[in-house]
């Protein structure tokens, strides 16, 4: 699975729960996606979610807290299906 | 230790949550969704749960910095009451973490919680809390806020400048002027705000941010 690719669904699946579309317009692999694209806690539920789906993968809650930038979900998205 | 959370009822996909059925699986234990669903208002009961959680998260946090939000082992007791202001007070349980106090503010437009943490003796009582939009405190400032260059390493959202605005009036109101609120960078985001004086921490004093939609709140114990 190349990285560039999961870059690419994670940002059009985070993009589903940012309020405020102009935040997207730096988004990079750094970006903080709580604290720099606004999302609340509960929407990173729901974000961890709607990746679970697109991947059929499930995250467990003990690497919840490891995503707190974009590459952070890449990362553990990686992960997971590596472990598959 | 402390933690507040703050959730506007009024954003798309609040309400109506508590018809998300995974999302109530993930984050809710069987007792807590039964609660939910047996609740006049299953949606704002769903949210004045979670935002006790996470803000007894925030509170463990402080003492436990590797501490994981599991939703589900955060878990709010059943038993809750009325105190004498009229707010509805409890406690969340966390394994092997001493109980966390917890009071709510809940309105029409937002649920507000905060949790307190002492080492065993709660006191949420003692925590002085603030709320309000966040529209109405940057309306007379610069877009800045007046923050300093310091507090500003941590703002990327209006709602944050507004947050750490509401924080400062509340220290002022609370016999501590002129202090900046600032995060320190920290591994997965920024590390809990800490209110300075004059360049140095204020040891005596512990803050919580929080913001949702329009909302912004702060909470501060003074020990």
């Amino acid at each position: 699975m190349e990285r560039e690719a999961v870059f690419s669904t994670v940002v059009k699946v985070v993009s589903r729960f940012i309020r405020d579309q102009k935040l997207l317009e730096d988004i990079g692999g750094k970006t903080r996606i709580i604290e720099d694209l606004d999302i609340n806690s509960a929407r990173l539920i729901d974000v961890v979610l709607a990746l679970e789906d697109e991947y059929e993968i499930e995250v467990d809650d003990s690497v919840l807290n490891r995503i707190g930038t974009i590459d952070d979900a890449i990362d553990v998205i990686i992960e997971q299906l590596e472990g598959k | 230790m402390i933690g507040n959370d703050i959730v506007d009822l009024g954003l798309a996909g609040v309400l109506g949550k508590s018809g998300d059925r995974r999302f109530l699986e993930r984050v809710f234990t069987v007792r807590e969704r039964d609660d939910i669903r047996l609740a006049a208002d299953p949606d704002e009961e769903l949210w004045a749960l979670w935002a006790a959680k996470e803000a007894a998260f925030k509170a463990v946090s402080r003492a436990e910095s590797t501490v994981v939000f599991s939703p589900k082992r955060f878990e709010v007791a059943a038993d809750r009451s009325s105190n004498s202001s009229g707010e509805l007070e409890g406690l969340v349980r966390h394994c092997g973490a001493p109980d966390c106090q917890v009071r709510w503010i809940r309105t029409p437009g937002f649920v507000h919680c905060v949790g307190v943490l002492e080492g065993g003796r709660s006191r949420a009582l003692d925590v002085k809390t603030a709320v309000a939009p966040g529209k109405q405190l940057l309306s007379d400032v610069s877009p800045e806020g007046g923050l300093s260059a310091a507090e500003l390493t941590s703002v990327r959202t209006s709602q944050s400048t507004a947050v750490r605005l509401l924080a400062r009036k509340l220290c002022s109101e609370n016999g501590l002027p002129k202090v900046e609120i600032i995060r320190s960078s920290a591994v997965n985001g920024w590390g809990a705000p800490v209110a300075f004086s004059a360049s140095r921490p204020v040891g005596n004093a512990e803050i919580s941010l929080s913001h949702d939609g329009r909302w912004v709140a702060a909470a501060l114990l003074l020990r």
